[in-house]
């Protein structure tokens, strides 16, 4: 987007998000109206609207596509060549008859996926197995196919999603319990801290990543080096009030979300030097981060053959032509901190990478937490220190694995309350890495499980990262930088607990200092220690700096600091 | 002629012919739709050839409280999504690759019309920087975008086919429009320039870069 320097203003910006909706004739009467008067004054905004008028009319009005001429002809003879589908009456009693023979199938591929799924993303590269063998470009589905897919059919009533090994619960039930949208309990399989590996069938998301086609003119797109994002700015006073949601209620929807656009994936320049040259650039960057799930073949002639040919062991060849990939909504939390992560059982359908802690980065107390999985890495910073009712951020980078879109980030508290809004990035691209500042509002001293719930709804994908939160009681604030105070003839000892306490400092004052008095003019703010170290200056002391506050002492023992 | 619910129950009772009514009736949109997701034509009727066989598998199964079309586009867009991700990152060059060569798919329609050599050939640009830009979009956003402004589907059709919720639909047509509309321009100009056309010829081109 390369008009993006040309928002220079907050209005701008607030008009352009209700422009696709303007220029389809869509927009609310007041958003509309609001819109025209800004646009009546602002030429880019209007080009702006303009553009996507243009575009949508194009791609309205764009000509239909004529299929190949035999096309229908040869699907109608390839049904023709299909047995007669069995009748629904007699498909139900079939089912409930084979129930027990489906029901050990789908045992024996849950064994078989689980297997497959254990060696992670890394080594499952390229032969993720085809949902049914290959034809052309996509799988054939014959009839013959699939014992398992066919009954799955039957069971779901909407082909798409096969069943996966996650849920296995899905194979005793009868045909309307296993609907595509039941969420199925993940059976006592986990033992992580606070909840959830929660495995639930989604029709459209598979638990491989949707990696989208992408046409990059430019060799600029390339994810090479992470596009760094600029910091969120920091955030505004998060909606603690309001009631907080059912736990459900948050699986499927965040708190209130703020949009962070990542620095734009789009094309920076398209340019006439189209590449597939990006690809390749990528390839450093990812080297750096942990396994990432690649695409299948190359080419459009590849992509058949590397089909075929991606299934490397007949247990997956098998599981394939039953049928499956994983397709679940899935969900995992990290275990809290390394102790905690050696205790808990890694859960048997993740990629190992999963199973990994974070990775405590540098080493201080307040180290960042480091999760990786097949969709992304994730880092979090939590602050040093959090202020009772007072926001504080908490850094968060995400490095995509694969395109991802529509992503979540909040904070929320062991009850999964969000603590603070979310932040909503549209789309995060393979490579691309963001920052990201979460707000995080503790609502009472003490110390605060929370955790970074990070979510993508296309691959539908849920990270849990959790973090132990200190919170200091408003009261005692941190301290400010700087202090302003005018000090006329006081003693050192008031002088220097007035300053103590406006710095939120511990200081102390030897007793043949103490009642000496002391004149400074600190109008100009000037860092409390800076006038600490005055103040003993003027009584021919020494400011000290020892564990967990200072004091000033009499002479020049020590360092001696500047002063003279 | 009889309604698609007609034709499901006969085939329910046996009258396989009744499948081969319902394929001629939808055949055309539902290529449309996959054409537009994919991009390519012969993966288009691969895509469209495989979602029929798996709804004349389904059909004995499928629930009829919603349309048949619904369902129907439901499986496409997952066949579509499923070749989506398969081809993955290593394919899917239409301004290079596909969409020069799958261009007569379009093109030779366009030039049936009765237009002159340089609006047949800038309806040409257009159609291929429309397909272009929408291959451009992440697949979910292309599927919004293509069943709502080429489909006409509603909303709450949408949200059934993609079985999300309707706000995302809404919001993710609103996103889509706007990352559509930026590459369809960018789009433009480069087959502008491509073509030796002089941008800015009529009033929709979009300005030059700056």
């Amino acid at each position: 987007m390369h008009r993006k320097q040309s928002h220079n203003s907050s209005r701008c910006r607030w008009i352009r998000q209700h422009l696709p909706a303007l220029a389809a004739g869509e927009a609310a009467p007041s958003i509309a109206e609001a819109c025209q008067a800004h646009l009546a004054d602002c030429p880019e905004c209007r080009g702006e609207l303009e553009r996507i008028r243009v575009a949508l009319a194009s791609l309205r009005h764009a000509p239909q596509p004529h299929p190949p001429d035999a096309a229908v002809e040869q699907l109608l003879a390839s049904l023709r060549s299909l047995p007669a589908p069995v009748s629904f009456r007699r498909r139900l009693r079939l089912s409930l008859v084979s129930a027990g023979a489906v029901a050990t199938v789908l045992v024996g591929l849950l064994i078989v996926m689980v297997v497959w799924q254990a060696p992670g993303p890394l080594s499952r590269g390229p032969s993720l197995p085809p949902a049914l063998a290959p034809s052309r470009h996509f799988p054939a589905v014959s009839p013959e196919a699939s014992v398992g897919g066919q009954g799955e059919e039957v069971l779901s009533g909407v082909p798409a999603p096969a069943p996966s090994a996650p849920r296995p619960e899905a194979s005793g039930k009868s045909p309307k319990d296993a609907a595509p949208e039941q969420p199925s309990a993940a059976g006592g399989r986990e033992t992580r801290t606070p909840s959830t590996l929660r495995t639930r069938p989604s029709g459209r998301i598979g638990g491989q990543p949707s990696v989208r086609p992408s046409i990059r003119p430019g060799g600029a797109a390339g994810p090479g080096p992470a596009r760094e994002a600029p910091p969120e700015p920091s955030p505004t006073v998060p909606s603690l009030r309001r009631p907080a949601p059912a736990p459900t209620d948050i699986a499927s929807k965040p708190p209130d979300i703020r949009l962070h656009e990542p620095s734009k994936p789009d094309r920076p320049e398209l340019t006439g030097a189209r590449a597939s040259r990006p690809r390749e650039e990528a390839a450093p960057a990812r080297a750096a981060g942990a396994p990432r799930p690649r695409p299948t073949a190359a080419g459009r002639s590849g992509a058949s053959a590397g089909v075929g040919a991606a299934p490397s062991s007949p247990a997956m060849m098998e599981g394939a032509g039953r049928s499956a990939k994983p397709r679940a909504e899935r969900e995992y939390t990290a275990p809290a901190g390394p102790a905690a992560a050696a205790k808990a059982a890694v859960p048997m359908s993740l990629p190992r990478s999963l199973a990994g802690p974070g990775q405590p980065a540098g080493g201080g107390g307040e180290a960042g937490w480091t999760v990786s999985d097949q969709f992304w890495q994730l880092r979090v910073e939590p602050p040093r220190q959090v202020v009772e009712k007072q926001p504080a951020s908490v850094g968060l980078i995400i490095r995509g694995r694969a395109a991802l879109s529509t992503v979540d980030a909040w904070v929320a508290d062991e009850q999964d309350r969000p603590l603070g809004q979310a932040v909503r990035i549209p789309l995060i691209e393979a490579d691309q890495q963001l920052d990201v500042s979460l707000s995080v509002l503790a609502p009472t001293p003490g110390v605060l499980r929370a955790s970074v719930v990070v979510r993508s709804q296309d691959p539908v994908w849920t990270t849990r990262i959790p973090l132990t939160l200190r919170v200091r009681p408003a009261s005692q604030q941190p301290a400010p930088d700087t202090i302003a105070i005018v000090l006329r003839e006081v003693p050192l000892r008031k002088a220097v607990a007035m300053i103590a306490k406006a710095a939120a400092l511990e200081v102390s004052v030897s007793d043949e200092l103490a009642d000496l008095v002391v004149d400074a003019d600190f109008s100009e703010p000037i860092p409390a220690e800076a006038a600490l170290r005055l103040l003993a200056e003027q009584v021919g002391g020494t400011l000290v700096a020892g564990d967990g506050g200072y004091e000033i002492v009499a002479g020049h023992e020590g360092e001696d600091n500047e002063a003279h | 002629m009889d309604s698609d619910r007609h034709l499901i129950e006969r085939f329910r009772d046996g009258d396989r012919s009744a499948f081969d009514h319902l394929v001629r009736r939808h055949y055309g949109r539902a290529y449309t739709l996959a054409y537009r997701m994919l991009g390519d034509a012969d993966l288009a009727a691969d895509a469209v050839q495989a979602s029929f066989i798996r709804a004349y598998k389904g059909l004995a199964s499928y629930r009829s409280s919603a349309a048949f079309t619904t369902w129907l586009y439901r499986i496409v867009v997952n066949v579509c999504l499923d070749l989506s991700r398969r081809r993955g990152r290593d394919h899917a060059l239409p301004l290079t690759t596909d969409a020069d060569e799958d261009a007569p798919a379009i093109e030779e329609h366009i030039a049936d019309d009765d237009l002159g050599p340089e609006e047949t050939l800038l309806r040409k640009e257009r159609a291929r920087a429309v397909q272009a830009a929408l291959l451009h979009l992440p697949p979910h956003h292309r599927a919004v975008l293509v069943l709502y402004e080429i489909q006409g589907m509603a909303y709450e059709d949408i949200a059934r086919v993609l079985s999300v919720p309707v706000g995302t639909v809404k919001s993710r047509l609103n996103r889509a429009r706007a990352a559509f509309a930026a590459s369809f321009s960018e789009y433009l100009e480069l087959f502008e320039i491509r073509t030796g056309q002089t941008p800015g010829v009529d009033e929709d081109a979009p300005q030059a870069e700056p």
